[in-house]
């Protein structure tokens, strides 16, 4: 049989397609928005992290989660959210204290009480980020260090921060640009050398010394790089979070904390912020609220390695548990406000000054 | 040349998206890149003042380095490149075997569709820590972590792009390449290299030229080969752009510089061509 198609069938279908094709166009916001309702957009850092988050959200198991990974420093979602905002694809954020301060200025994270929260009755009240109101604005989850740390592969014993120069060191420091542990590494430099978190002069000037002494033998840009490079014996010295350092598993790892007391540890938070323009707020909470219980919390610990701040929970890092007399001698509460403030000028400071001699 | 009606129609959409893709994003730019930021915010805010603060602090002889640095080794790769693919491109021209030529021609193209992630990566796995970088560089009786050593993974990342895109870019002038022409002065007693260095090479200048523009271009704007086999010590101007937007969340500054860059390319670009269509009347 010989079948014919005319021009009326042809306008037929076409015109049939087209309504489909409408239809589907105008239902498709009303059907992201039912599947939005069910799912969460979660933004966490690469392994260990994210492991342990995923590992939480299965036993959680209320609804979807979309993973996405932080490129570079947390810092680097900041202009994400900016360029999509009111509608950044988010609704649950792990950052940390100085990006904390960034999302508060510019009140994008969501207030989050006792009642959206209930685990955070556990949690020092010091440790929670807030406004100027005094409004609780994240759901803190670990507390951890900026510190040094040697690999077993070093060709020399560091005992304080002026063994870096030690020519032995050649092409043996991983040094982080500044956008990575907020420039704490010059800091450091700087308290070693006479100055302090808001005077790091004398800090450029210790790192001109180490840049022309050629010991610097990679820059880091990103927490892979620093587990890349410790992990294959590249470098063996390096100054990093006890997070990241613990992806480490190819090389034993050293942490230089209460050795001597220029090598500082900077205490800082990581944890959950709740975007305030979330239609999930409620599931948000209810999962870092999930993540915060006393068990969630020892897997944390136990695959990140950052000290839960959940009180209940048990954790091992002796190198991170430090007396009073210690915790004056040998860690360094940052003024996060001063430093992300500062971090631009810092940036420029270290393109001028420093890459030049590299 | 007049363009009817009709031509003009027809050219609508086509400008449309040139203005809201390419111009209209430019512009933008330009004019972040006039706005004063405040450090601890992202971006400039929507009132910001109108200042010339990030094109003033670029003056600094430091940034020099960067932009010198950008050029120096893009007109090496850029060189190289040329250097590699302009015999390529004459051989495969030149071959009798369809299915040599084929393959080759299939092979370059190949080369073009591979990401960018896999080079970059495939390179270092193969010259970085985990490969054979201590072999080499013993050889070399240079350090791993040496700048000499990190420029040439550098150099290598980019020749990944620069040496298919010039051969397949210089395919076409080889091929319309008249071989009766070369033929003559060898017959009339010119060496092979004479041939080539005074008929080959001159008649394909403007080939030569467009090759060498586009890796040039491409080169200037790389960014993921600096940023993974640099070490971050061997840094490009688009890695400055990036750590500005991405990670300082200084779009101003940021902008400046992109624009700055875009009239250095277009000046150099504008500059080359220039010459060299005086020199070879091309």
């Amino acid at each position: 049989m010989k079948h014919k198609i005319t021009r009326r069938d042809f306008l037929k279908v076409a015109g049939g397609g087209c309504l489909a094709a409408t239809t589907a166009g105008l239902g498709a916001p009303f059907i992201r928005q039912a599947l939005a309702a069910e799912r969460l957009s979660v933004v966490d850092w690469g392994p260990p992290y994210i492991k342990v988050s995923r590992a939480v959200a299965k036993k959680w198991g209320k609804a979807q989660i979309d993973w996405t990974l932080h490129s570079g420093g947390a810092a680097s979602l900041l202009p994400k959210i900016k360029t999509s905002w009111p509608n950044p694809p988010y609704d649950l954020v792990d950052v940390w204290s100085p990006v904390f301060v960034a999302m508060i200025n510019e009140g994008w994270a969501e207030t989050v009480t006792l009642e959206d929260c209930p685990n955070l009755k556990d949690v020092p009240e010091d440790l929670i980020s807030k406004d100027k109101e005094g409004n609780w604005k994240n759901i803190p989850r670990g507390l951890s260090g900026l510190l040094w740390v040697s690999t077993e592969a070093c060709p020399i014993e560091i005992t304080n921060i002026e063994d870096l120069l030690n020519p032995k060191l050649k092409g043996q420091i991983l040094w982080p640009n500044p956008t990575l542990n907020t420039n704490c590494q010059v800091i450091n430099l700087s308290m070693a050398r006479g100055g302090d978190q808001y005077n790091v002069e004398p800090g450029w000037e210790f790192l001109k010394e180490l840049a022309k002494s050629g010991n610097i033998g990679r820059i880091a840009a990103n927490t892979s790089d620093v587990i890349t490079s410790l992990d294959t014996r590249e470098t063996s010295v390096t100054f990093s979070d006890q997070g990241t350092t613990g992806g480490v598993k190819g090389v034993k790892i050293n942490y230089l904390t209460k050795i001597h007391e220029s090598l500082k540890t900077f205490v800082f938070v990581s944890g959950w912020v709740v975007l305030s323009t979330s239609k999930n707020k409620k599931l948000a909470c209810d999962f870092a609220n999930f993540s915060l219980s006393k068990e969630n919390s020892e897997l944390y610990f136990k695959v990140v390695t950052e000290v839960p701040v959940n009180i209940k929970a048990v954790h091992g890092l002796n190198h991170l548990r430090f007396s009073p007399e210690e915790l004056k001698k040998f860690t360094v509460i940052p003024d996060w406000d001063y430093i992300t403030n500062s971090l631009d000028s810092w940036n420029k400071r270290y393109e001028k000054d420093i890459v030049t001699l590299l | 040349m007049k363009l009817s009606k009709g031509a003009l129609l027809l050219l609508i959409p086509g400008i449309g998206l040139f203005l809201i893709f390419v111009v209209l994003p430019i512009a933008n730019i330009a004019e972040e890149s006039f706005r004063l930021f405040v450090p601890g915010h992202i971006g400039a805010s929507k009132d910001a003042p109108y200042t010339i603060f990030n094109y003033a602090e670029l003056m600094d002889p430091a940034y020099l380095f960067y932009f010198i640095e950008t050029l120096r080794l893009s007109l090496i790769c850029s060189l190289l490149g040329l250097i590699v693919g302009f015999p390529t491109a004459y051989l495969v021209a030149r071959q009798r075997s369809p299915f040599l030529r084929k393959l080759v021609v299939g092979f370059l193209i190949g080369m073009m569709f591979l990401s960018t992630m896999v080079r970059v990566y495939a390179l270092q796995i193969t010259f970085g820590p985990t490969g054979f970088d201590k072999v080499i560089c013993g050889f070399l009786h240079i350090s791993t972590n040496s700048r000499f050593y990190t420029e040439i993974l550098v150099v290598l990342g980019l020749l990944h792009y620069v040496i298919p895109i010039s051969a397949i870019t210089l395919l076409g002038t080889t091929q319309n390449l008249n071989p009766r022409l070369t033929e003559a002065a060898q017959v009339l007693g010119a060496p092979r290299w004479k041939v080539h260095v005074s008929i080959t090479v001159p008649l394909c200048v403007p080939g030569i030229l467009s090759a060498f523009l586009i890796c040039y271009t491409f080169c200037m704007s790389a960014f993921v080969v600096p940023m993974v086999l640099g070490k971050g010590r061997v840094l490009f101007v688009s890695n400055l752009i990036y750590s500005r937007f991405s990670e300082i969340a200084n779009y101003p500054s940021g902008s400046a510089v992109a624009i700055l860059m875009l009239l250095l390319s277009l000046t150099i670009i504008y500059g080359i061509t220039t010459i060299t269509s005086r020199l070879y009347k091309v």
